[in-house]
């Protein structure tokens, strides 16, 4: 399965998920918009570290270098492009630089026994689901899916600013890492009818030189709180679906909010009237 | 002999028949009756400044006082109490021994004895507790324990299973029979070799530890060659 049939595949993703976090409206423009606005370099970034790591063999497929030295000022230049890009339409464009850079991290990825390991089983592995609860329709695309002494183990590379414990596990809750941990491990549950979650562990790697590596497994306690926050997401998801009541900011029945004093104010204000 | 009277143990108790159950004469209520409580409360405080008690017991008048408390319950003497109930990882357990004397004064069972099988030494050396019921005179048996149920359950790491393999399984057997036939004996404490054995194995590991584990990566840490030389150095002078 290419990832044009896995994009055009029926269910809802944990990005997708994580859109209805932030408000179903958003979710829904999403979805009716799919093609719209260029990736951005850092999602073009992630995708072709991840295919040179993960699936070199089918790099070239889907990703093209520029060439250097192409003035695209010079009417030269300018066929030279044009060329260029129709020699590799549907592929997506990435410089020398990035070539390079992504190259040397997966180098250094690959010269790691342990990352070696982990990274030892099948990759890109896609899963279909219906989530029993909802009866939402999910799926996932595993970065790797590996056993380890019996024991099942979904690994996800990241590629991140900082690989540091901290600072990864700040960006982690941002981004709906907890919820893409809880949601991938279900995926192989219900599939593979294991009655044990398996572990969920993150390769991460940093984008700059010496592109250190961290691995970062998620404990119970933030498991639990990915499946919570799954199932609410999928609740609302459900009932967004029913209702054809793609809510914003303002919530279902468009409730005005409140400029509430944030944790830190609120402390200083009680502080001063003590 | 008032500190006895608070706690409700006969005066004309002996330390021979200490463990034997006497009936419960409402000791409970030193918690809610403000003059047993002050009474109480003093003959902790005696208890705790001789040096007769465990060391857990002494300056610890705290601890005297829950000691009273189990003892009134279960119609023990204090000080047997004191000797048998110690804090193991955190938590109060019956010494193994205690456990054995207490279903033999609980007052259900006669003829209480450990039967031990299997070959000495070997994994199949097992042994459980049997004894015959008053009730209804039927002898009852207590789940059997065996070396190689303690390797299984990651017991064994507790180094006495290896010094005194013959003592835990007895103790061990203890436990099994009093949670099977007579749980209210031990008050629902466990004994403290089921705490030793457990808390040494089985805490959860982190999911790192896991995965570390799995991926056979080295955790502990390198061994430090200069302190041995310094060592061999020292042996040498």
């Amino acid at each position: 399965m290419n990832e044009r049939e896995y994009n055009a595949a029926d269910g809802v993703r944990r990005s997708d998920l994580w859109l209805v976090q932030d408000s179903p409206e958003k979710f829904h423009w999403h979805m009716e918009h799919p093609d719209d606005g260029e990736p951005s370099p850092a999602l073009v970034f992630g995708q072709a570290a991840h295919k040179i790591l993960l699936e070199p063999m089918k790099f070239t497929d889907e990703f093209a270098i520029a060439p250097d030295g192409i003035d695209r000022r010079t009417k030269d230049g300018k066929a030279a492009w044009t060329a260029f890009l129709e020699q590799n339409a549907g592929k997506t464009i990435i410089t020398m630089d990035v070539f390079s850079q992504i190259k040397d991290m997966a180098a250094k990825a690959n010269a790691d026994p342990t990352v070696r390991k982990l990274l030892s089983g099948r990759h890109e592995v896609p899963f279909f689901w219906t989530d029993p609860d909802t009866g939402v329709k999910c799926k996932a695309k595993l970065d790797c899916m590996t056993y380890l002494d019996d024991m099942p183990v979904v690994v996800d590379y990241k590629t991140c600013k900082s690989a540091k414990t901290d600072a990864f596990m700040r960006d982690a809750y941002s981004y709906g890492y907890h919820l893409q941990a809880a949601m991938y491990t279900e995926a192989v549950m219900l599939t593979l009818g294991l009655t044990e979650r398996p572990m969920f562990v993150f390769v991460c790697q940093e984008k700059d030189a010496p592109y250190s590596m961290n691995i970062i497994t998620v404990p119970e306690d933030t498991m639990n709180y990915g499946l919570d926050v799954m199932r609410e997401l999928l609740g609302i998801y459900a009932a967004c679906e029913k209702s054809g009541n793609w809510y914003g900011y303002t919530g279902a029945t468009g409730q005005p909010n409140e400029l509430s004093l944030p944790g830190w104010l609120k402390k200083k204000e009680d502080g001063q009237s003590e | 002999m008032s500190e006895t009277t608070a706690v409700s143990v006969p005066q004309e108790q002996d330390t021979q028949t200490a463990l034997t159950r006497v009936p419960n004469t409402g000791v409970a209520d030193i918690w809610l009756d403000k003059e047993r409580f002050d009474q109480a409360v003093r003959v902790a405080s005696a208890f705790s400044r001789t040096d007769i008690v465990p060391q857990n017991y002494q300056n610890k008048p705290e601890n005297c006082l829950i000691a009273l408390d189990v003892a009134a319950r279960m119609g023990m003497s204090p000080l047997t109490v004191m000797q048998s109930l110690y804090v193991v990882k955190g938590k109060p357990t019956w010494s193994g021994q205690a456990c054995m004397s207490m279903i033999q004064g609980c007052g259900k069972f006669t003829d209480v004895r450990l039967v031990y099988t299997g070959n000495k030494g070997t994994d199949n050396r097992g042994c459980y507790v049997e004894a015959t019921r008053i009730s209804d005179g039927e002898i009852v048996q207590g789940t059997e324990v065996t070396l190689a149920m303690a390797r299984a359950e990651g017991w064994t790491s507790n180094t006495k299973w290896k010094n005194m393999p013959e003592q835990m399984l007895g103790y061990r057997a203890a436990a099994f029979f009093a949670r099977l036939h007579c749980p209210d004996a031990l008050m629902g404490f466990q004994t403290a070799e089921e705490v030793e054995d457990v808390s040494g194995n089985s805490k959860p590991k982190s999911t790192a530890q896991r995965l570390a584990a799995a991926l056979k990566v080295d955790t502990t840490p390198a061994t430090v060659p200069v302190t041995n030389s310094v060592a061999d150095a020292l042996r040498a002078e």
